[in-house]
């Protein structure tokens, strides 16, 4: 009888909402505060940017990865789809626009707090920051990013209540629309955050570009999210729902993708890296000059083993997929290497970030919003099954049938 | 029964569930030395007859390094040591540089290792099998599924093996000579 009911215990990720908010909401009092004041303004803005970029990013991520899902339909995708439907979902999405209100503002200031073309007196002596006046101005950077997030919003609205929807109904047309949507999705979704992530963090460092820039980002955060879902999957495998899909081939196919991703996103950081190296003009080059300066150089390598070697070694080895265990370590590994990439990739871009110290204001600012994500990923995750039933149904459906 | 005059008991089957029901009743009746042939791939089967090998996967890792290495170094010896060529300023080794070749060869050092160790690891080309003695054989590749049970194996007992067979509802049973 204990067993039984051992077995019966049901996760519930929901409960955190209200805690997690209540801290949230204290730490982005105090940060807006330090915002505020002279002295700690810049460096904390700074460090909200970076967080923003964090966990908005693991929004985009999450986002990203269920157009995916309904572009491949892959059956181990099913398994974690209501995951990234509640952490990059429409309510998610729009908690992020919102956050986005004191980068705005200082794009509107008039001042090079954050973006160096936000400031007219140093565009005024820069052709190339004039020429590219209609994205890189405070009008233009608040209407390309006002249009992108209602794309993203509108689409993440519509696929997931197509699930919801789908759950009640059970109607198998459901998913032959999203299907439909998933890949058309996909393509406008690499093609608006290409514009969005050129303005909101690329042009941090003024005269730098990169074509890579945009997929390196949005694989970048799909691995976060995909690192995130498979820890809760893998960390609540005894639990209720999940007791009772686990699977030596779901955690395969998991730890498969993971694979993937940690491949993928390699290839794009290292022949962006190469393309520039191989170039060798001063104007690109800069970007992993100031990166490779005053310390920051070795967190820089150090992510050659730490993000790719590592998960590597360790997710080619079928031992590590077939244990929940095993593949929960990778993934929490694989997230908080993504955290410090990160932070590699966004503060060395401010003259004043010339060492990899981290400032209390970045664990405020990445606490405040982390705990934000995790309230709004809470109140979304409970309003839908963690596996969608439609799918359950249809798996009892076939089982039968070959009994 | 080592030196038994037959290879073994060789029970065909017209389903691919039959065959693996009939692979789990065998295993469960203690023979552990058989093999099936299937016209195509059957899902399950090779996890029903116990079958793993994971040889090739450590041979195609270590393929995996040799790869990488001899990549490495065939560029490190050319470019910095047999014939050292300043291109453009660079250092002599110019390790990012030489990452996708290395990483080409990798690929296709395992890959090769993969090949030729299968192949070398099943004992192919073979061109003969026991298992082609008898006639009916010939639709092992077409639409017939077979189980044989091998000689080899310790509870093999000629008389026995073969009724023990016949009432796994197989459509035929028959010796395989050697």
């Amino acid at each position: 009888m204990s067993e039984t009911h051992e077995a019966r215990k049901i996760l519930d990720l929901g409960r955190m909402q209200w805690g997690m908010l209540v801290v949230g909401v204290v730490l982005l009092v105090v940060s807006f505060a330090l915002m505020m004041v002279g002295d700690s303004s810049r460096g904390m803005l700074q460090s909200y940017l970076w967080a923003w970029e964090f966990w908005g990013g693991l929004t985009f991520g999450c986002f990203v990865m269920t157009l995916l899902h309904h572009s491949l339909k892959g059956a181990w995708g099913t398994s974690v789809m209501r995951i990234w439907e509640a952490g990059g979902g429409a309510v998610a999405l729009g908690a992020f626009l919102l956050l986005f209100v004191p980068i705005l503002w200082t794009m509107f200031s008039g001042t090079s707090i954050l973006y160096a073309w936000a400031d007219p007196k140093i565009v005024l002596g820069d052709p190339i920051l004039q020429h590219r006046q209609p994205l890189l101005s405070p009008v233009g950077a608040a209407v390309t990013t006002l249009i992108v997030f209602g794309f993203w919003i509108w689409l993440a609205n519509k696929l997931r209540s197509s699930t919801v929807r789908q759950d009640t109904s059970l109607d198998a047309m459901e998913e032959k629309r999203r299907f439909t949507w998933g890949p058309v999705g996909l393509v406008f979704f690499i093609l608006s955050g290409t514009v969005a992530f050129t303005i909101w963090i690329m042009s941090l460092d003024i005269h730098w570009t990169s074509t890579m820039y945009a997929p390196w980002f949005i694989v970048g955060h799909a691995f976060a999210a995909l690192s995130l879902a498979v820890f809760i999957v893998c960390r609540f495998s005894t639990l209720e729902p999940y007791a009772g899909i686990m699977s030596p081939k779901l955690t395969l196919d998991l730890g498969n993708m993971m694979l993937t991703l940690t491949m993928f996103f390699t290839y794009l950081s290292f022949s962006q890296y190469l393309i520039i190296w191989s170039g060798n003009m001063p104007e690109y080059a800069q970007y992993y000059r100031t990166r490779a300066e005053g310390g920051w150089i070795w967190i820089g390598l150090s992510m050659i083993a730490l993000q790719f070697f590592m998960p590597l070694l360790m997710l080619v080895n079928p031992t590590t997929k077939r244990y929940p265990k095993n593949l929960m370590f990778v993934a929490a590994w694989v997230f908080i290497v993504r955290i410090i990439d990160s932070y590699w990739i966004v503060l060395p871009a401010f003259p004043n970030r010339l060492h990899p110290t981290p400032l209390g204001t970045d664990v405020l600012a990445f606490c405040a919003l982390g705990a934000i994500w995790f309230a709004v990923f809470a109140s979304q995750i409970k309003k839908a099954p963690l596996l969608p039933v439609y799918d359950q149904r249809l798996k009892e459906a076939l089982h039968h049938s070959h009994a | 029964m080592a030196n038994s005059p037959y290879f073994g008991i060789a029970a065909q089957f017209e389903t691919p569930e039959a065959l693996i029901a009939a692979v789990r009743r065998a295993r469960e009746a203690g023979y552990s030395k058989m093999d099936a042939y299937t016209p195509f791939p059957v899902h399950g089967l090779s996890d029903e007859l116990q079958f793993r090998d994971e040889r090739v996967p450590i041979f195609m890792f270590l393929g995996a390094c040799v790869g990488a290495l001899s990549g490495f170094f065939l560029q490190t010896y050319t470019n910095a040591y047999d014939y050292p060529f300043n291109v453009g300023g660079r250092p002599l080794v110019a390790y990012a540089a030489w990452v996708p070749v290395t990483f080409e060869c990798t690929i296709l050092f395992s890959a090769l290792t993969g090949v030729f160790s299968m192949i070398i690891m099943n004992g192919l080309p073979k061109p003969f099998d026991p298992m082609f003695n008898i006639a009916s054989f010939a639709r092992a590749s077409q639409d017939r599924f077979f189980l044989c049970i091998e000689a080899k194996d310790p509870n093999f007992v000629v008389e026995d093996t073969t009724t023990f067979m016949e009432n796994l509802g197989a459509l035929s049973v028959e010796a395989v000579p050697r």
